[in-house]
């Protein structure tokens, strides 16, 4: 939405009533669209593009709750106002639960509905001036935890803007070391859950016998050894945002149970007998291709598509190199902030070294090679002997530990700093 | 209470209900209307439009009760009659 005035669909079967909204609507300072029934609704939902739905919430042809419902299905970001004639507390509850921002009692008074209007006009500029930051840091380079001002980044921070409204699970695909975890959480600061948890958990680092209570939880006595009652991350993520890295790695088993979590939003502890109900949003990773990983019975095709409703793809580092000097520059001044050893410049050479790397372990090992060449360097410069002696042709691959999985751990959404900026 | 009483019962107050819902909605109208152009003088702007509609839907709220009145006595006028 720009500082324009914001749209408003209204939809009311009276055609005084509608007027006298249209009208308001004006004097408020909205651009105001009326019709009379919800088939005249839909059409306009579509060619108007509302930021604001005022609905009436019975319509001679159908029920505005339903249109209301319909059309935040479409567009979760769409603002709502259900009229009522009835003040019953169902109907009100019943609104609310469709995703309404508000509801008003008839007869309607200008005085309340220009106080609804404002607030819901307050809040949308707020958005735009931090949707207008947002693509200010995106301009430098720089979105939440990600860097990059390369064309495919910014298509990454592009989507990634646009799904963090939302509450849509999204699948991260990406090289291992390319920054999953990192856009996980970006993802998460930039939503609506940001002050909530972000708990992060990589299913290939927990045996699987162990996966099902680290998740979900125990009760005491479950099993052998479960000598208290334990809270799963599921739980320990509610309200919040749980990442699941390496995804096919968990059990075929340990799959329909996430599915059933997933669908029914309620889960039940190992050796429990109550249901917990959760709203937690999932985003998951894998630096396998999914749809082999389907062909090769690693991941429940059922399960792929609940968690790709929206997939994420990150590129590695070799088809970013114009991000090689960004992130290397943003790497040193991070390590310089910690250690304060004075080393704070790059020789250009150096830099086209780096540049000139394919860089098979991605922005992780970009980071691990600054660091190295900041450990070795005695100046205030690292220069381009350092940097050449790092390089694996130097070192060799096969000097570097073969990759194991990272440990699963949990993160808060308040806390900084636990995940490496990329 | 015999079944046909409880249907014309019934009846009767499915008919009330709708002729109240009816009026409900000129009503309503009226309200909306009379502090738009409140509002409107407060800011120095033309009442007129406003006002307009609120003595349209007044006069519809108006023939409403009127219908709803007369039906009234002759439903209670009819079994006078035949008695």
């Amino acid at each position: 939405m720009t500082e324009a005035a914001m749209k408003t669909l209204i939809v009311e079967d009276d055609t005084a009533t509608r007027r006298g909204l249209e009208e308001s609507i004006k004097d408020f300072g909205g651009e105001p669209h009326a019709v009379g029934t919800t088939k005249q609704a839909e059409a306009s939902l579509k060619q108007f593009q509302p930021h604001l739905l005022i609905v009436d919430i019975s319509l001679p042809d159908g029920d505005g709750l339903a249109l209301l419902r319909a059309a935040r299905e479409e567009r979760p970001d769409l603002d709502a106002v259900v009229i009522t004639g009835s003040s019953s507390i169902d109907h009100a509850i019943e609104a609310l639960r469709a995703g309404a921002t508000d509801y008003l009692l008839k007869p309607l008074r200008p005085a309340q509905l220009e106080a609804v209007f404002q607030r819901i006009a307050d809040r949308r500029r707020l958005e735009l001036e931090v949707d207008t930051l947002r693509t200010e840091l995106q301009e430098t380079g720089r979105l939440g935890e990600m860097l990059g001002r390369s064309k495919a980044m910014q298509g990454v921070f592009d989507s990634l803007r646009k799904v963090a409204r939302t509450d849509a699970p999204v699948l991260i695909t990406g090289a291992s070391g390319s920054g999953k975890e990192v856009a996980a959480l970006t993802i998460h600061r930039l939503s609506r859950r940001a002050g909530k948890p972000f708990v992060a958990f990589n299913c290939g680092a927990v045996s699987p016998t162990l996966i099902e209570s680290e998740l979900f939880g125990h009760e005491r006595g479950s099993f052998t050894g479960a000598d208290k009652r334990r809270v799963g991350y599921f739980e320990e993520a509610n309200g919040g945002t749980l990442f699941l890295d390496e995804i096919t790695e968990m059990t075929a088993e340990m799959q329909i149970r996430l599915l059933r979590v997933l669908e029914e939003r309620t889960l039940r502890r190992v050796g429990g007998t109550q249901d917990l109900k959760l709203d937690v949003r999932l985003l998951s990773a894998t630096n396998r291709d999914p749809l082999e990983a389907i062909r090769d019975g690693k991941l429940r095709e059922d399960l792929y598509y609940r968690l790709n409703v929206f997939p994420l793809c990150i590129p590695p580092l070799k088809e970013r190199v114009e991000d090689v000097e960004l992130l290397a520059e943003h790497f040193l001044r991070e390590i310089e902030g910690k250690e304060r050893a004075g080393v704070q410049h790059w020789d250009p050479k150096a830099v086209d070294l780096l540049r000139a790397h394919v860089w098979p372990g991605n922005v992780r090992e970009l980071r691990n090679i600054v660091h190295r060449a900041y450990i070795l360097t005695e100046g205030n410069t690292i220069d381009a002997l350092t940097v050449r002696s790092l390089l694996p042709d130097n070192l060799g691959e096969e000097c570097e530990p073969k990759k194991k999985p990272r440990p699963a751990r949990r993160t808060s959404g308040r806390a900084t700093g636990r995940a490496a900026r990329r | 209470m015999t079944a046909q009483n409880g249907s014309a019962e019934n009846g009767q107050e499915m008919s009330l209900r709708r002729f109240l819902h009816d009026l409900a909605a000129p009503l309503s109208a009226v309200s909306l209307h009379l502090e738009t152009a409140v509002r409107r003088v407060q800011k120095g702007n033309d009442p007129t439009e406003s006002l307009a509609t609120a003595q349209r839907e007044l006069e519809k709220a108006f023939q409403l009760f009127e219908t709803g009145r007369s039906k009234l006595m002759t439903n209670s006028e009819a079994p006078k009659a035949q008695s």
